[in-house]
Formats: structure tokens, C-alpha cells, sequence
């Protein structure tokens, strides 16, 4: 063997042996005491770091969750049977809660509203909506459909099409982001099972918000008779249905003229 | 499988998408064959160190894991740099100089290693490598082209814009390689998007 | 312990391999490796002097005291392996031969082992050893003649080639090969290693540069204005690489005259 080979071999090798030898070391004397448990629960988690449990990412959640007794409910991201598996981990038990997805009360395609004028820029609502006019539609309430609200969706759930948002039930975990996005604030997180939902946002009187959108709700109050629970109350020309009362009995939505609830 | 090479040479290339390795590729690409030659090195390099780390991802214990990269890497660069200073060409060796040994410190090779081989098998490793190789590769090669076309109105040494076409030799120097860079990269961003918005149906 | 043991184990096992890979591409590479820069070399000789058959090196030379004041032939020094050396003349048992040249004139013999210590004839005629950086002031142009070689054609020479390095340029030396016909006045130069900043004091390699050194023969200065007769115009931005140059080139030529000219052969 030549002493290139030999020397190369003495050096590396030694150094090696040292460097190995110091990193072990290392690894005892300044160990972390982490509890093994952060460990599983983040395994549990979605990984999607969407935020929605308040905290910067899912490590954070782990933590919460493991150090701090954080209920593991507080992630609207996980899926019910690993609630159920953190919850056996943690030692204790909690019920599954019911699924719920975002709604967007607004059904302002670009055929039926009008518009002020035509918008080009920033794809972002909030943007858009602080120029002249309070944005580019007429109706000052409804989606602007310029995608803030997809882009703040870390699942993929929310789509624009013709200049209006679409929820994929399906995909949604109501982590509540798009809602925190919606620059007009009126993207909901409800029930996946509610139906008395109302697909408009406007306040604007009757004449006002029918000359904006053709599909809009005038506040005619039809569907607050209709309700024998008293679920749905009528406002500044808006119909909201209040979910605790709900039944989905649905006669609401027979009363409608304008089909904006159901 | 293929889909792991394309993936290294499309959607994750490592200079216009991930935006890693960026030292070499800026100081290289004077010249179309200085591109090639450089990518070439790295590809070698990336393709072997992938593989060996991907054999030993079991073995190596988690705190040694940066040390054991680094030694792996660095020898299978010791040895391309080797094997080129005896059997490439006297000019592509000058005009490279430093920049082989320095494929130790690139990126993309420690990034591969850690976040593919130290967790795959080989077989896909070794793909990766190629991918990712190859993705690189062509980055330099079309930066180093457009630089060279303009700068200096040859490819590959010999004059092929006439004459009378004025050389921008700022193309050659720093500055050009940026620009060439930001171009590139936003056209490669565009042709990958299609224009497309998100603009698919869905339920209300 | 087995924390400690595994990656120590591990790393050193990883380690040795890669020590045995790499020493051994470096055996199977050292011969081409080798060979290649001897072809880079020879190219270059050629490519100053085509019309040489070859290049020799130069037999050794006395000075007027009958002192041997360049160790040639075919033990000639240069990189301090066997110098060439013969036993009754002091410096050559620990000079390199590399002679060290400051602003054009022949100081002394740089030492085995580095650039740093010199072994220089004192006032009284006596081999000393100093320390290089005494012996030269802030702005001198120093530089080492490493190597000279004979252009021969059909048995008679046609000419010299000296490799000098010269120093002052922006980072390190600057290595250049000088051609000289027999009565010593520049047919070529040739810079063969720089690390001079690319663009600037790299276009030192350029022709369009390194032809101003034709022609002339007598100690060379560097201006940035227009010529005269034993001027190098400098490099834009780029002055202290042709400094380097030309202090090579000075070396070379005070070599022809000290050596080959003014020795007694």
C-alpha cells in the first residue's frame, strides 16, 4: 500500500474517531429531555402547518397538546379517528365533534353582478377592495373573487371560479384561514349537515342589491315567517340563521322566492 | 421511476424552481462548455453520493449523520476533480479552477442527500441523482449558451453571431448572469403555470 | 458508552474507506496527471519557439570570480530535488536554485524548502543566508527565475526560454515564460499561471497584452500612459498584474545577461 493510501487513511481515520467519538459525547452531556410523546402526537398530526389551532406550525401543536394539556379538538385540521388516537395517547378520551366546513355567502358570479369597473392588478382582495368604490363590484358586500381566500387555504379546498370562491366540502377542514383572509369577512365555518344556510351577504335595501346582483337576498322576510323555531331573523335586509336553533326542517328555503336560503 | 428524474429535471428543478446552487451556476456559465463541463462534474458527484449515502442511510447514527455526508461527498468530489485535472482538457480544467472543489459545499448536493437519499432506497436515489443532475446540467447549459452567444458572439469557442452583431459584454461579467438568470426563471415559471388561475368547478 | 462508541465506529469506518478511494485515485491519476501538465509545458515551449526540434536544459554557468552562478544540466535545482549541486561551492547545499531577482538584478539563490530565506554573496564575498523580506524595500519588483532551457534546432541553439514568477500582482505570484533569442532580446511571452481577478488581470494571458513585451531588451517599467522605448502599457484596472508580469520578464532578462551573456561559459 502506498503511503498516500496509508497516510490518507491515518489522518481521515483518526480524525474520524475523534470527531464520532465527540459527537457521542455531545449527545450525552447536552441532551434534550423531550417527552416521547410530543413525538407520536406529531405524527398524528395533518403536517399541513395551516395555522389554524393558533399556533406557527404543528410542531407547536405537538407541544401544546403533550405539555400543556391542549385538547387535541383545538386542531379543526385532524381527522376524527386521530383525535381518538391522540386522545389514547394522552390518556384521556374526547368525543369526536362535528364536522364542519367553510361557506361562502356569496353567489356573485360575473354573470350575475355588476360591476364599477374592470379591475386589473394584484390578485388580492384586500387590495382591490381599498381602491375607489370599495372595489371593483357594485355590491360592496359580496366575494370579490380575486382568490385570497384560496390562496390562504393550505388544503387545496377553495377554488375561484367565475370571479366567485368554491368550497370542496369534501377537501375542507374548516382550519378557518379563508375566513381570516375574506377581506369582506364573509366566509362562515358551519355545520357540514346545516342547510338553512343564506348565500348572500348584502345589506343593501332591496331595490339597491337586486340592481347589483340578480341573485340577492331584499330582506323580504318570507323566510322568517316560514321558520316555526326561530332560526332565521331578518336584518338590514340580510336573512341569518341562527344553527343552534336550526332543524333543517327546510321551509325556509320552500318560502324563498328569491332562492338565497336553503 | 421516470417520474423521479422528471421531477428533478421539471418540478423541482434545482435552479429555477428550488433556487439552490446558485454560486457555481453564477460564476461558471461563462461559456456554453464551461456550463456543461460544471454539470457534468455535479451530476457525477450527486449520482455516486447519492447511492452511497442511500446504502448507508440504516447505518449511519443520527448525530453523525452531517459528518458522514460531508466525508462522502467530499471524497467522490476529490475524485472527479482527480480524474479531470489527468484526463479533461487543460482548458476546461483552468476555466473551472476552483469551482470542482467547491462542488463539496453545493446545495443541491448536501439538500439530496438529506432530504431523498438519507431516506430512500437506492435505485431511486440513484434517479434522483440523475434528476436532479440533469436538471442542473441543463440550467447551466442554456445560461452559459445565452451568455456566451452574447457576450462574446460565439458557442463552444468558435464565432457564430457576424461580425458586425455588437458583443454585450456584460453578458459575460456578473451582472449578465443574473440577468440571464431572472429571465430564464420567469419564463420557466410561466410555461409551468400555463396561465392557468385557479379556475377549477367545485360544489358551493 | 455504545452513544459514544457507534459514531465514532461508524464515522471512522466511513472514513477509512473514503481515505483508501481517494488515495487510491490519486496513485492511478498521479502518472496522467503528470503527463498532462508535461504536455501543457511542452506545448507551451512550443508555442513561443515553434521552430525549435527541442528544448535542453542549460549546462551550468561560472561567474567572473570562477563562482557557479546557475546550476544547470541534468541535475539542474529548480524544485530543490537534487540540485545540481556540487560540493565546494557553499550555497548550493541548501539553495534551490531558483534565482531570486530584485527590480531586474540578481540578488541570490532562494532556499530549499521556500521563498522566504535567500542565500546571498555578502560584501565579502561570502554565502549568507537572509531573510528575503529584509533584503527588499515596499515597491520593489521581486521574482524567482525557476527553470531555462535551451531552444535547439539541427544541434544549434535558436534561442532561450525562462520561466520566472513574478510577484506584485493582485493575488499571489504570476508564472510567465519568457523567449529570448540568442542575443537576448524577447520573441515572446507567455503568462502559464495567474489568479488574477477574471476579466481584469486574467487578460494578462491575452496576446493582444503579452506581444507589448516583443522586441525589447532592456529593463522594463510599467506606465499607463502612451509607451516608450522599454514600457509595458498596463492593463486597465489592472496594474498591479502587469507589474507582476513585467518583474517576471525583467528577471528573465536579467538572467540572460548575468547568466548566459555576461558568464564566462
Amino acid at each position: 500500500m502506498s503511503f498516500t493510501i496509508l497516510a490518507s487513511l491515518g489522518v481521515l481515520g483518526a480524525l474520524a474517531l475523534l470527531f464520532g467519538a465527540g459527537l457521542g459525547y455531545a449527545g450525552i452531556k447536552f441532551k434534550v429531555l423531550e417527552d416521547e410523546r410530543v413525538g407520536a402526537v406529531r405524527e398524528l398530526l395533518p403536517s399541513a402547518n395551516c395555522g389554524g389551532c393558533g399556533f406557527a406550525g404543528c410542531d407547536g401543536m405537538a407541544s401544546a397538546i403533550v405539555n400543556d394539556g391542549l385538547s387535541p379538538l383545538k386542531c379543526p385540521a385532524l381527522k376524527a379517528e386521530n383525535v381518538q388516537l391522540i386522545a389514547g395517547i394522552m390518556g384521556s378520551s374526547a368525543e369526536a365533534p362535528e364536522r364542519r366546513v367553510a361557506f361562502v355567502k356569496c353567489r356573485g358570479t360575473t354573470e350575475v353582478c355588476k360591476y364599477n369597473y374592470k379591475y386589473e392588478g394584484l390578485a388580492d382582495c384586500a387590495a382591490a377592495g381599498a381602491l375607489a368604490a370599495g372595489g371593483a363590484k357594485s355590491c360592496a358586500y359580496g366575494c370579490l373573487g380575486l382568490g385570497s381566500c384560496a390562496a390562504a387555504c393550505k388544503f387545496g379546498a377553495i377554488t375561484m371560479k367565475d370571479g366567485l370562491s368554491v368550497v370542496h366540502r369534501e377537501k375542507c377542514t374548516a382550519c378557518g384561514m379563508c375566513a381570516a383572509a375574506c377581506p369582506r369577512g364573509i366566509i362562515e365555518i358551519l355545520p357540514y349537515s346545516a342547510e338553512a344556510r343564506v348565500f348572500c351577504s348584502s345589506r343593501d335595501n332591496g331595490k339597491t342589491s337586486r340592481a347589483n346582483c340578480s341573485l340577492s337576498c331584499v330582506g323580504c322576510k318570507l323566510c322568517e315567517k316560514a321558520c316555526e323555531y326561530g332560526a332565521v331573523r331578518v336584518e338590514n335586509f340580510l336573512a341569518s340563521t341562527d344553527y343552534a336553533k336550526c332543524v333543517n326542517c327546510g321551509k325556509c328555503a320552500e318560502a324563498c322566492k328569491s332562492k338565497v336560503i336553503g | 421511476m421516470i417520474k423521479i428524474v422528471k421531477n428533478g429535471i421539471i418540478n423541482e428543478n434545482p435552479t429555477f424552481v428550488q433556487v439552490i446552487g446558485m454560486c457555481p451556476l453564477l460564476a461558471v456559465t461563462t461559456s456554453a462548455i464551461n456550463g456543461l463541463g460544471m454539470g457534468a462534474a455535479t451530476t457525477a458527484v450527486l449520482m455516486c453520493s447519492n447511492v452511497a449515502i442511500s446504502l448507508l442511510r440504516r447505518v449511519i447514527p443520527e448525530k453523525a449523520r452531517i459528518p458522514a455526508y460531508i466525508v462522502i461527498i467530499a471524497s467522490f468530489v476529490t475524485m472527479v476533480d482527480l480524474l479531470m485535472q489527468a484526463f479533461a482538457p487543460p482548458a476546461l480544467n483552468k476555466a473551472l479552477g476552483i469551482f470542482i472543489p467547491l462542488i463539496v459545499v453545493n446545495c443541491i448536493i448536501l439538500a439530496r442527500a438529506e432530504s431523498f437519499a438519507g431516506k430512500n432506497r437506492v435505485l431511486p436515489s440513484l434517479l434522483d441523482g440523475l434528476g436532479m443532475g440533469l436538471g442542473f446540467t441543463g440550467a447551466l447549459f442554456i445560461i452559459g449558451s445565452i451568455r456566451e452567444l452574447l457576450g462574446a458572439g460565439a458557442l463552444f469557442d468558435r464565432a457564430v453571431l457576424p461580425e458586425a452583431f455588437p458583443r454585450t459584454i456584460i453578458m459575460i461579467l456578473p451582472p449578465g448572469a443574473f440577468f440571464t438568470l431572472a429571465f430564464l426563471m420567469a419564463g420557466f415559471k410561466y410555461l409551468r403555470s400555463g396561465g392557468k388561475s385557479k379556475q377549477e368547478g367545485g360544489e358551493t | 458508552m455504545k452513544e459514544i462508541l457507534k459514531p465514532a465506529l461508524v464515522l471512522f469506518i466511513i472514513a477509512a474507506a473514503a481515505a483508501v478511494c481517494v488515495g487510491a485515485s490519486y496513485e492511478v491519476t498521479k502518472q496522467p496527471i503528470a503527463a498532462a501538465k508535461e504536455r501543457e509545458r511542452q506545448a507551451a515551449l512550443k508555442e513561443l519557439i515553434p521552430e525549435a526540434d527541442g528544448f535542453e536544459p542549460l549546462p551550468s554557468f561560472e561567474g567572473a570570480g570562477g563562482e557557479i552562478i546557475y546550476f544547470g544540466g541534468a541535475n539542474s535545482g529548480f524544485t530543490g530535488e537534487g540540485a545540481g549541486v556540487s560540493a565546494d561551492i557553499k550555497p548550493l547545499e541548501f539553495a534551490s536554485g531558483e534565482i531570486i531577482y530584485v527590480n531586474g538584478k540578481m540578488l541570490g539563490y532562494a532556499l530549499l524548502g521556500g521563498r522566504d530565506a535567500a542565500a546571498v554573496l555578502n560584501a565579502d564575498g561570502v554565502w549568507e543566508t537572509r531573510a528575503v523580506k529584509d533584503l527588499v524595500s515596499q515597491g520593489d519588483g521581486v521574482a524567482y527565475v525557476t527553470d531555462a532551457l535551451a531552444a535547439v534546432k539541427n544541434g544549434e541553439t535558436i534561442g532561450f526560454i525562462a520561466s520566472s514568477e513574478g510577484y506584485g500582482g493582485y493575488s499571489g505570484a504570476v508564472g510567465v515564460m519568457t523567449a529570448l533569442d540568442p542575443e537576448g532580446t524577447i520573441t515572446g511571452v507567455k503568462v502559464v499561471s495567474q489568479r488574477e481577478t477574471p476579466g481584469l488581470g486574467a487578460n494578462a494571458e491575452k496576446p493582444a497584452f503579452s506581444g507589448q513585451y516583443k522586441g525589447k531588451s532592456g529593463r522594463l517599467s510599467v506606465t499607463k500612459t502612451a509607451p516608450s522605448e522599454n514600457e509595458i502599457v498596463a492593463i486597465t484596472s489592472a496594474t498591479l498584474t502587469t507589474r507582476a508580469v513585467t518583474n517576471a520578464v525583467n528577471a528573465a532578462l536579467g538572467f540572460y545577461n548575468d547568466v548566459i551573456r555576461g558568464a564566462a561559459r
